[in-house]
């Protein structure tokens, strides 16, 4: 059984305009019950919490919808 | 990669994000929300910027956190002991006093409160953590001018008067100068001789 994870992603999503791009595709993902991004941010922050769904997924899926996404480091 | 389970998210690390926040504040009153970038804060914190987004969504949501805490904090402190069903001059002198306390005491945090009230952010910071104190203030001053113990004035008149030298003596006392550059410290003496002054000046 899974818990909850946080994943935390630099992108290049950079106006409201794509954050309503990848809004489809992140909200009707069964496993990811929330996720925000900080456009304010300069890496643009993509904060994901999610059941069991791994970082690759989710930056598989942004970059079907044309955008860049990678862990931002610790 | 970066995982956080969200048991470890309940039980996240409270000594590590008081420091976010006190830091989160000092960085908004010295440089301003201009001046304000998580990258500047996690280094400021000598953590990642990636934990920080553990603990807030984003910038606005830490920023939104801290000022109602402060909120939280002024309204708390100012109504300690207070009761609008006090006499106007009574409620005056604790109203002096927890102000004075709380401008003294938390004084890195009033100015980011002043901030806060003064930008984007107002109505989120100042919407529910106020709206209780407002409330208990209107219906004092309600009662003091129904029992005939306080003039009826413009709620601006108001708090100029009643509140103007309290801040006025409070700024002196900060700054550890008066008018003229004159050394000056903040003494319960003065407090109560300019409290005098303004409770005559308030009476009908």
């Amino acid at each position: 059984m899974y818990r909850n994870t946080v994943h935390i992603l630099k992108t290049n999503l950079s106006r409201e305009q794509d954050k309503l791009s990848i809004s489809d595709v992140l909200n009707d993902h069964p496993e990811i019950h929330e996720w925000s991004v900080d456009l304010n941010d300069c890496d643009k922050v993509l904060r994901v919490v999610c059941n069991g769904v791994e970082l690759d997924e989710i930056i598989q899926l942004l970059e079907k919808s044309g955008y860049t996404a990678e862990d931002l480091k610790d | 990669m970066f995982i956080y389970f969200c048991d470890a998210l309940r039980l996240r690390d409270t000594k590590k994000e008081e420091l976010v926040k006190t830091e989160a504040g000092k960085l908004i009153v010295e440089e301003g929300l201009k001046g304000f970038s998580m990258q500047k804060l996690a280094k400021r914190c000598n953590i990642s910027v990636a934990t920080l987004y553990i603990y807030y969504k984003d910038q606005d949501d830490l920023i939104t956190s801290i000022g109602v805490e402060a909120a939280k904090r002024f309204t708390d402190e100012t109504l300690r002991d207070f009761s609008p069903e006090m006499s106007f001059s009574e409620g005056l002198k604790i109203q002096w006093k927890n102000r004075a306390r709380y401008a003294l005491n938390f004084r890195q945090e009033m100015q980011l409160y002043e901030i806060l009230r003064h930008s984007p952010f107002s109505d989120v910071v100042l919407g529910t953590a106020t709206m209780a104190f407002k409330d208990v203030m209107k219906s004092f001053i309600k009662k003091a001018i129904a029992n005939n113990e306080l003039v009826p004035v413009t709620i601006e008149v108001y708090w100029c008067v009643a509140f103007g030298p309290l801040y006025n003596l409070i700024k002196f006392h900060v700054e550890k100068k008066s008018i003229g550059d004159r050394d000056f410290q903040l003494t319960d003496e003065a407090l109560e001789s300019a409290l005098q002054l303004v409770l005559k000046a308030l009476k009908p």
